[in-house]
């Protein structure tokens, strides 16, 4: 196994495939900075070009891309609140607060550690676990989707506003706006009002831009900008490399670790992918925190979690892909066309009959993860600056931005009015104290809570039962119950504990 | 107050979204846990929690006098915020019709204004700089088809692209 580990970093040190990844890295960053354009399209764009290459130097660009641009979405989305990639939704929540506060180089910083700790903690269980991780995906049914949505959701009381009922009011409206569209199961077109732009349903890119980016910058208009500057903002400190210091690392150790762990097994399971990874990195760093009041407030806690998990996904996505011949996500399922063009096939056979190809993968997951730290060093020094040009110029560019990256996406102008009604709506709801989060989390999970429950209903002729008998989702359903009652439970012990203490004083 | 504005019209959305989801055919072989179960659900608890928020307002009662106080002096240019809005709704429905670079470059001249740009040539140089490279990278390096508009903006974005 260590010849084939050295034979795998030997392939990939070698200059032509050292010089594809860089291509690689380039592209990915370009691809991630740039809203509206995702992994899924750049891999699918540039594998025609690996055609005449070798099979790994191809492979090995389009791996060290898809790793780049995962990472790259965190610094739009850090400055300008907007998700240069869809895994980077969940960081605008404390990176922007961050950048606020004059640390984007801070903010930026942690997101590329965290972003190549979870990758090279998946690329590490790739390499090391595969097959038996490959069985757990197996294990997932529909009824575990569903227990795995529900534990998602239980969080949502704490994240975004102050009130844990109005969060909850956010997310039950997340659910509701992803039944728009075309039915999931039957095909039958629910709220589409006769319009053809909403039978794909409420486009998820467009809706988070128009409700984090529009809204922002209709508030910052609203508090007033004095010479085109906003009221309180502060200028960035020096802009240097803000990597997290060793204190930061200890305090984090644990956030890393579970979020490295979610994004891994989350980036393993079908159908789901480094966005789903990166929110479940969040709220469970929101349900272990000792202060989860402070997420969304601008704490480093909350770049770092969803950043280690969303690239620890894509490690993860690659599991099935190459045991199965499954692919865990949709830039793996259009990497298998890389794989077919090369007359690769993907699957138990290729990791027996190819395994110095398979090895050099790993290597070269091992090292895209690294050259996110060149890639972060690249766009940094440059990015960091633009939060300090005045407002006059940086809001109307997040309003082009908003527009062109909605309207990338599919080409459609559908979308760029799904951004301007969810910029009024964000802006609206924000006033009103409504969280933003928790209703991002009911669109996610929303489509995930209801095709799982429907298919397993069907599956087990309307038996409810199914949800608590299978072991995993039982599991799933109990932590979920558990972590929903246990502010409650909390709350009580040390009503009962403030009492003792008051009768024996 | 604003709870109960907000609760109520929560209420009558879901209502009526409800209402809209007693019109869904009923396919074969889904009649039950249909199409309708699920956002009845959804809108189910939706009201029942809409109505949970409007009974804690009431109960609160007086204390939301003085965060109202607070928030209208968080707020002092309203006018700008409005233009803003309106500005933002004609720039969109304008793309099809003037195409994305004129309405673009047009756009970005007025808001640059409303957020506090008084010098003319910096707001002519930033919005042409912008169109520029939003026509490089998404027309020209990634054939991105942005709307062309009609009449002589057709024209001229064919001219461009």
């Amino acid at each position: 196994m260590l010849e084939l580990f050295a034979f795998g970093f030997y392939t990939v040190l070698m200059p032509v495939n050292l010089l594809a990844m860089m291509a690689g890295m380039l592209i990915g960053l370009l691809i991630g900075i740039l809203p509206g354009l995702g992994g899924t399209m750049a891999v699918a764009l540039i594998i025609p070009f690996t055609f005449n290459m070798e099979p790994i130097t191809g492979i090995l660009i389009l791996i060290s891309l898809y790793c780049t641009s995962t990472y790259a979405g965190s610094i739009t989305a850090i400055l300008f609140k907007i998700p240069g990639e869809a895994p980077s939704i969940m960081t605008i929540l404390d990176g922007h607060e961050l950048a606020k506060k004059g640390q984007a180089g801070r903010a930026l910083g942690m997101a590329i550690f965290a972003s190549t700790l979870g990758g090279i903690f998946s690329t590490i269980c790739l390499a090391a676990v595969s097959i038996p991780l490959s069985t757990v995906a197996i294990e997932f049914g529909d009824a575990e989707y569903f227990a795995m949505a529900v534990m998602g959701l239980s969080v949502c009381s704490g994240i975004g506003g102050k009130s844990v009922l109005k969060n909850v009011i956010g997310a039950v409206i997340g659910l509701f706006l992803a039944t728009f569209g075309t039915s999931p199961i039957s095909g039958t077109h629910r709220f589409t009002f006769g319009w053809s732009g909403l039978l794909m349903g409420i486009t998820f890119i467009p809706a988070v831009i128009g409700l984090f980016a529009i809204s922002e910058v209709f508030e910052e208009v609203e508090r007033g900008l004095k010479g085109g500057q906003r009221e309180g903002y502060k200028r960035q400190e020096k802009v240097r490399i803000g990597m997290p210091t060793w204190e930061e690392i200890k305090y984090l150790k644990w956030t890393f670790l579970r979020s490295s762990i979610i994004g891994t097994i989350i980036g393993i399971l079908p159908g789901v992918g480094a966005t789903t990874a990166a929110f479940f990195g969040y709220s469970e760093a929101v349900r272990w925190s000792k202060h989860p009041e402070k997420f969304g407030t601008g704490i480093i806690e909350g770049i770092a979690a969803p950043e280690t998990a969303n690239n620890a996904a894509t490690g993860g996505a690659m599991v099935p892909l190459l045991t199965l011949g499954i692919p865990g996500s949709s830039v793996t399922a259009v990497m298998i066309g890389a794989f077919l063009i090369h007359g690769l096939r993907p699957g138990p056979m290729m990791m027996m009959q190819q395994e110095k190809l398979v090895y050099s993968i790993f290597a070269g997951y091992f090292f895209s993860n690294l050259l996110i730290i060149l890639a972060g060093i690249l766009g940094i020094k440059f990015v960091a600056r633009l939060m300090d040009f005045p407002y006059h110029k940086v809001g109307p560019a997040i309003l082009l931005f908003a527009v062109i990256g909605s309207y990338a996406i599919n080409n459609s102008m559908t979308d760029v009015y799904v951004t301007l009604a969810f910029g009024f709506i964000g802006y609206v709801l924000k006033k009103q104290g409504f969280g933003l989060a928790p209703m991002i989390l009911g669109m996610i999970l929303g489509d995930l809570a209801e095709v799982s429950l429907r298919r397993a209903m069907l599956l087990s002729d309307f038996d409810p039962m199914i949800l608590i008998t299978r072991p995993i989702s039982a599991g799933l359903i109990i932590f979920a119950v558990l972590s929903l009652c246990y502010p409650l439970i909390q709350k009580y012990l040390l009503k009962g504990r403030g009492k003792e203490e008051l009768a024996s004083s | 107050m604003n709870n109960i504005v907000a609760g109520s019209i929560l209420i009558g959305l879901s209502i009526f979204f409800f209402y809209l989801t007693t019109q869904f055919p009923i396919v074969k072989g889904y009649q039950q846990m249909g199409d309708a179960f699920w956002p009845r659900t959804v809108l189910f608890v939706l009201i029942g929690l809409s109505v949970i928020l409007i009974v804690q307002t009431f109960l609160k009662g007086g204390k939301k006098e003085s965060a109202k106080k607070t928030f209208l002096k968080e707020v002092p240019d309203r006018p700008a915020l409005f233009k803003t809005m309106g500005i933002m709704i004609v720039y969109i429905l304008c793309i099809p019709y003037l195409g994305f670079l004129v309405s673009t470059f047009l756009a970005l001249i007025v808001f640059s204004y409303l957020m506090g740009d008084r010098k003319a040539s910096g707001m002519v140089y930033f919005s042409l700089g912008m169109t520029v490279a939003t026509y490089l990278v998404f027309a020209l390096l990634i054939y991105t088809a942005l709307p062309r508009g009609v009449w002589i903006f057709k024209s001229l974005s064919n001219l461009l692209y």
